[in-house]
């Protein structure tokens, strides 16, 4: 099947000044280094995982899996590298090669390790999760923990026209959960036919998730939703 | 829905170049030939289903159609009648249409619009994909594929959240 990725960046004035006296913006790329609540989704024995990674200034990275009530040392991976846009480290124990497009306006990418295929998705973290993650005994931040509740899921409706010429697809998109619930800043990760892109949209920006604060300043959470958009014969 | 699967149905009418046109040093000559069956084909086209029956039922027992012209007035006789809501009767025809000549594909679509008329979706299915075999891009059989999909297939979304 073919796949469409959408990547979704920021727009990008540099290249295209062509009188000398102009200057020539450079792309703005995210600051990858710090702490970051991250969801990696795609592995069918793993199920979709909570982590947190912490990109150091020294090119280290590291990653933590919290679970309840167990203490979870940081685990280390490959050194983090960019070339041009793009940030790239490994987890030998997974085998896993991790990207991410830093041009884009939030931090996630795509993972591989042959044959598999996978996404990775990231809100940033309180810096003081990176000292808790690796001494505290008594686990990791609750709110890690803690799943997003859906308090309105809204379906997409199906499109009369991908019915017609019979199409099927999928699309996954992710997100930010702010502490009211609602659904913001979303990204297309993968999307098969852009007949879909409408009604996911629709779909996903009419849903939101319980919140867990009404502090306004408390951090986005990441989440990713997938929609799989499936014709049954009936005859 | 149903007045445009009628034109697009009016549409698929064999017009055999025998029945109306002759063309020869650039000339076209408007009704040389069976000119009942052409004109059948013309009433049909118009909507005046038991006028264009009738005139072809002539053209076929007045005078000694071709093969190609005997299979193209009966898919014509089978587009009149299920256009006019006989899809039992339309089904016969363009059963003998497609025996005179099996590669005649508007009687294909004529005849699994019959069956979509009758909810028979497989056999429509069926006709149309031989339909579709013979000429794809046909705009009578792309309507016809959007409809029976419509019908016979269910949309479901599945959606997940990774978190």
């Amino acid at each position: 099947m073919y796949l469409l990725l959408l990547w979704i960046a920021p727009f990008s004035f540099g290249q295209t000044q062509s009188r000398g006296a102009q200057p020539i913006l450079e792309p703005e790329l995210i600051n990858h280094l710090g702490v970051w609540n991250c969801i990696l989704y795609g592995d069918p024995a793993a199920g979709d995982e909570r982590v947190i990674l912490n990109f150091g200034p020294d090119g280290s990275t590291r990653i933590a899996r919290p679970r309840q009530n167990t203490q979870q040392p940081w685990m280390p991976l490959s050194r983090w590298q960019i070339d041009e846009v793009w940030l790239s480290f490994t987890d030998s124990r997974m085998q896993r090669t991790y990207n991410a497009d830093l041009s884009r306006t939030a931090l996630g990418g795509g993972w591989e390790a042959s044959p598999l295929i996978g996404g990775w998705w990231c809100s940033e973290a309180e810096p003081e999760i990176a000292s808790k993650a690796l001494i505290s005994p008594s686990g990791e931040p609750i709110y890690m923990t803690e799943p997003l509740i859906p308090e309105v899921l809204a379906t997409p409706r199906y499109p009369r026209i991908a019915i017609r010429e019979a199409k099927e697809g999928r699309a996954v998109v992710c997100f930010q959960v702010d502490s009211s619930g609602r659904v913001q800043d979303p990204h297309f990760i993968e999307l098969t036919d852009r007949i879909f892109l409408a009604p996911t949209l629709d779909a996903l920006m009419l849903s939101n998730y319980k919140g867990w604060s009404e502090d306004q300043n408390e951090r986005n959470r990441p989440a990713c939703r997938s929609f799989v958009y499936q014709l049954d014969q009936i005859y | 829905m149903g007045r445009i699967i009628l034109f697009s149905l009016i549409g698929c009418l064999a017009t055999s170049a025998l029945w109306g046109q002759i063309q020869g040093n650039n000339r076209t000559i408007i009704g040389r030939g069976n000119e009942f069956l052409s004109a059948g084909a013309f009433s049909i086209r118009m909507g005046q289903y038991d006028e264009g029956i009738r005139l072809t039922q002539l053209g076929l027992t007045r005078y000694q159609p071709s093969l190609d012209d005997r299979a193209a007035a009966q898919s014509n006789l089978c587009a009149a009648h299920a256009a006019r809501g006989e899809p039992i009767i339309a089904i016969d025809y363009c059963t003998e249409s497609i025996r005179l000549e099996e590669r005649n594909w508007r009687a294909y679509n004529n005849r699994a619009y019959a069956y979509y008329l009758l909810g028979r979706l497989s056999e429509a299915e069926s006709d149309l994909a031989v339909a579709t075999g013979i000429n794809p891009d046909a705009r009578q059989v792309i309507q016809l594929r959007g409809m029976i999909n419509e019908r016979g297939l269910r949309p479901r979304v599945i959606m997940e959240d990774h978190q």
